[in-house]
């Protein structure tokens, strides 16, 4: 499956893939990590339910970059 | 006595003595041999299409020597966070807001460029407009970005623990919203830059700009120029306050005119123009139930969050962020629920000013504090230091508090205000009020996703006369940060203080993400330290070597050299280096030998003299998979008490005494530390007596002047008494932390509060001007 990952092409082998998995598998996952698919903000809630599709934006964005 | 020889002083400040004899040079102050002076073209038009853009009569003008638009720049999108680069250099299908860039000129000299400005014919397509974010998000608005369906830029919703239960289980629930205004920083000196291309291609960039690192990134990105082929430069600057954190377009346009001129091309804003740049304070509304115990113990919080962003997001996810994130401390809570959504509207982009998503919200939570109070019955610094948080506590968001002197902070605003003999004791028209907050001290993450270190530094020492000189690419904006990374390096180093030279601001020195989020005395700090350590411990391995004795018996203080706490016995060495010296009549003395003869020995042995350091933020151990590096390494946290007297014929406000308190970990330099302090209060009274940027039905800024935005003078500041509160930062170089946006936080609310007490009136709009504190108390006698 390939999905578009923080802007560049990104795969995945596997059956399926949900946004759990996918930081787990980055070591992304903290408190403050906002996560949007195609433009659209994920809740937490649904991080281990919401499977990753063919072609999907997957942004993660650790926001507590400053200013 | 101090344990340091150096920091925890009052030392002058390196910049002092050409400021203040006018020696130092701004951007604008910067000439060069064949420069050229650009103007850019701004829309009139809050939302428009561009039908079509012809440039030909300006290209015609006489002394006009290049135009350019979206042709010539392109269309790389760029913005700060990569998941949000929705500006292009010159708008090229609409234009967005009063003030959107849609062409620049470069000129034999100011009046020539401005007249070509005004030959460039642009046919629009006018459009629906919306100024209000309430407007900007209902249904049929007119839409401003396509990616961005009804004007939804960015989204944060987050939840610890179960809040609605929480709430149900308080035996009181407060309610409360806010609504403050956009702001501009208002710094003394407008943006200005000068760009110049060398014959190899490679670009310099004078500007004056916090982020120089940033900067020369997106310069590079925009203008596809090979990031090592462009360096940038920061000359002196008058003041930032976050709306520089960014690259603007009066650099890249600066930028793209040399390029094609061939010549340096200067661009300097107007103070209208700072206006219509903006990337400043947000407008905030906040929504927010408290939930409390009798016992006065707080339980729960729900806050919600709609930020008006303008046209652009510039900062806007991590402001949006930070309007929840920042109140999970510093009292202790058992759930938190936030959801904040930043919105789109046709006006200047807002960014990142002084405490960030913090300050709006901070105000809101702590009026909500002392409503909660109120109700209890509980004084209001009481009900504080019930709740407060202590160094090893863990927000409910998991912000470490590695350090946090809250407490002392409320325990010294009330000793030193007399709180006691005043709260409940005032006539009316008198009033006390008091609030608490704190600050990141420093970012956990640079803006792009990177393992970059966040700062690099450089000491490079004389070959001969012990001066040390730090190289570092941090930005001095005015705070002090070179006075207080040669004060690291001296102390480290054992070497006085006039001895350490600094150069700063330079892309081609080291890497430093730059002046923002309160992160240079933490991170450039470390980095500091790091290579004066490493210098330190260069020069002691050589002299254990000449000696004959272990390293870790050499120390360093007040630019001599021990050797077991005493002299040693280095005579040797002196004959040495007076030998060199044959003729001078100032051979080094004294019964220790000196860290210049030391220094000079190590040269001799190893060749050049140079130490370097690094800092990142460590990975935490949080309780989520993968150790996040977390919110920030550490946070500073302030207290204050303010005294108002409030006409109540007129509603007209006056300040009469603030109180602050800040923990600052340690204060490197004391009067630097206060001077941040003072400067936040005058900014946040600024902003809650009198600040606002207004505009009228066709998005155009009514006040882009400092004449008719008012901020405060000397004249409208109270005397302040400040306390500093040093609680030994552990992730902090020698124990310090930020004190540059912390002691913001309090202001707004503190001040609110003792309007509160003075009149019985809550203010829940800013600002709390004398017309609607009139109003309001109006209103209050009716009921």
């Amino acid at each position: 499956m390939n999905f578009v990952f923080n802007g560049f092409p990104d795969a995945f082998d596997g059956s399926e893939l949900t946004i759990q998995d996918l930081l787990d598998r980055t070591n992304e996952d903290d408190p403050a990590v906002i996560v949007e698919v195609n433009g659209k903000f994920v809740y937490r809630k649904d991080f281990k339910t919401f499977k990753i599709e063919e072609g999907d934006r997957v942004e993660f964005i650790h926001p507590s970059f400053g200013g | 006595m101090s344990e340091f020889r150096v920091l925890n002083t009052r030392a002058a400040r390196l910049d002092a003595p050409a400021k203040a004899t006018g020696r130092a040079k701004y951007a604008d102050d910067l000439a060069m041999p064949g420069m050229l002076y650009g103007a850019i073209l701004q829309s009139p038009l809050a939302h428009a299409k561009i039908l079509n853009i012809d440039t030909s009569k300006a290209r015609k003008f006489p002394g006009i020597r290049a135009v350019v638009t979206a042709k010539e720049a392109g269309l790389v999108k760029y913005g700060v966070s990569p998941a949000r680069y929705d500006e292009t250099l010159y708008a090229h299908e609409k234009v967005r807001y009063v003030g959107d860039e849609i062409a620049a000129v470069a000129a034999v000299d100011p009046a020539t460029a401005q007249e070509a400005l005004d030959l460039i014919k642009v046919d629009y397509e006018e459009l629906p407009a919306v100024f209000d974010m309430f407007e900007a998000m209902k249904e049929g608005a007119p839409q401003i970005h396509d990616e961005f369906p009804g004007n939804m830029n960015a989204e944060v919703h987050q939840e610890f623990g179960d809040t609605e239960a929480a709430l149900a289980a308080c035996d009181l629930v407060v309610h409360h919203t806010f609504l403050n205004k956009r702001q501009d920083a208002a710094f003394i000196e407008p943006h200005a830059c000068v760009a110049v291309f060398d014959l190899d291609g490679k670009l310099t960039l004078h500007t004056s700009t916090q982020v120089p690192h940033y900067v020369m990134r997106t310069v590079a990105m925009v203008l596809q120029i090979p990031v090592g082929n462009v360096r940038v430069v920061k000359p002196y600057v008058g003041g930032g306050f976050g709306p520089k954190c960014e690259a603007t377009p009066l650099e890249m346009s600066a930028a793209l005119l040399a390029r094609h001129t061939g010549k340096p091309v200067k661009i300097t804003y107007s103070r209208e123009q700072v206006f219509l740049h903006s990337r400043a304070r947000h407008q905030f509304y906040a929504e927010m139930s408290l939930g409390v115990k009798q016992d006065g113990t707080m339980v729960a919080l729900k806050n919600k969050a709609i930020l008006d962003g303008g046209a652009y997001t510039s900062f806007g996810i991590a402001t949006v962020y930070y309007s929840g994130s920042l109140l999970g401390g510093p009292y202790k809570l058992k759930a938190m629920k936030y959801d904040g959504q930043r919105v789109y509207t046709n006006k200047p982009a807002c960014g990142a000013q002084r405490g960030h998503g913090g300050v709006a919200h901070r105000a809101a939570f702590e009026q909500l504090l002392d409503m909660a109070a109120e109700k209890l019955g509980f004084d209001p610094v009481e009900m504080r230091l019930r709740n407060i948080m202590t160094r090893g506590d863990m927000t409910i968001n998991e912000l470490d508090m590695s350090s946090l002197g809250m407490k002392e902070c409320v325990e010294a605003v009330r000793d030193v205000s007399s709180w006691e003999t005043k709260k409940g004791k005032l006539p009316k028209g008198k009033g006390i009020g008091m609030a608490c907050g704190f600050f990141v001290s420093g970012a956990g993450y640079p803006i792009y996703r990177s393992d970059t270190y966040h700062s690099t530094v450089v000491i490079k020492l004389s070959e001969d006369g012990g001066i040390a000189t730090v190289l570092t690419g941090s930005a001095e904006i005015g705070q002090g940060s070179d006075t207080t990374m040669a004060m690291i390096a001296a102390e480290t180093l054992g070497i006085p203080l006039e001895n350490v030279r600094v150069v700063s601001g330079d892309t081609d020195l080291a890497v430093d993400l730059g002046a923002y989020s309160s992160r240079q005395t933490l991170m450039t700090g470390h980095a500091t330290k790091e290579a004066a350590e490493q210098l330190r411990g260069q020069i002691a391995a050589v002299l254990a070597e000449t000696m004959g004795c272990d390293p870790s018996s050499i120390t360093f203080r007040d630019g001599v050299v021990l050797f077991d706490g005493g002299p040693g016995n280095f005579e040797k060495l002196r004959s040495l280096y007076i030998k060199e010296h044959r003729g001078w009549t100032d051979p080094p003395g004294g019964e220790y030998l000196t860290f210049r003869e030391a220094a000079r020995l190590a040269y001799l042995k190893l060749g050049s003299m140079v130490g370097t350091g690094k800092y990142k933020p460590p990975r935490l151990g949080g309780s989520y998979k993968g150790a996040a590096v977390g919110t920030s390494p550490a946070y500073g946290c302030s207290a204050q008490v303010v005294e108002v007297t409030v006409d109540l014929e007129t509603g007209q406000i006056t300040v009469d005494r603030m109180t602050d308190a800040h923990d600052c970990g340690l204060a490197i330099n004391k009067t630097q530390v206060e001077g941040q302090m003072h400067g936040s209060l005058s900014m946040g009274l600024g902003e809650c007596l009198f600040e606002e940027v207004k505009f009228d039905s066709r998005g155009r800024v009514l006040n882009p002047s400092l004449g008719e935005y008012r901020i405060p003078t000397a004249l409208d500041m109270p005397n302040v008494d400040t306390i500093l509160v040093e609680s030994n930062e552990p992730n902090g170089p020698y124990g310090a932390k930020e004190v540059g946006e912390g002691a913001i936080m309090p202001t707004i609310p503190a001040i609110l509060n003792a309007v509160y007490d003075a009149t019985g009136v809550r203010i829940t709009e800013l600002p709390c001007s004398s017309e609607r504190l009139y109003m309001a108390m109006k209103a209050q006698e009716k009921k």
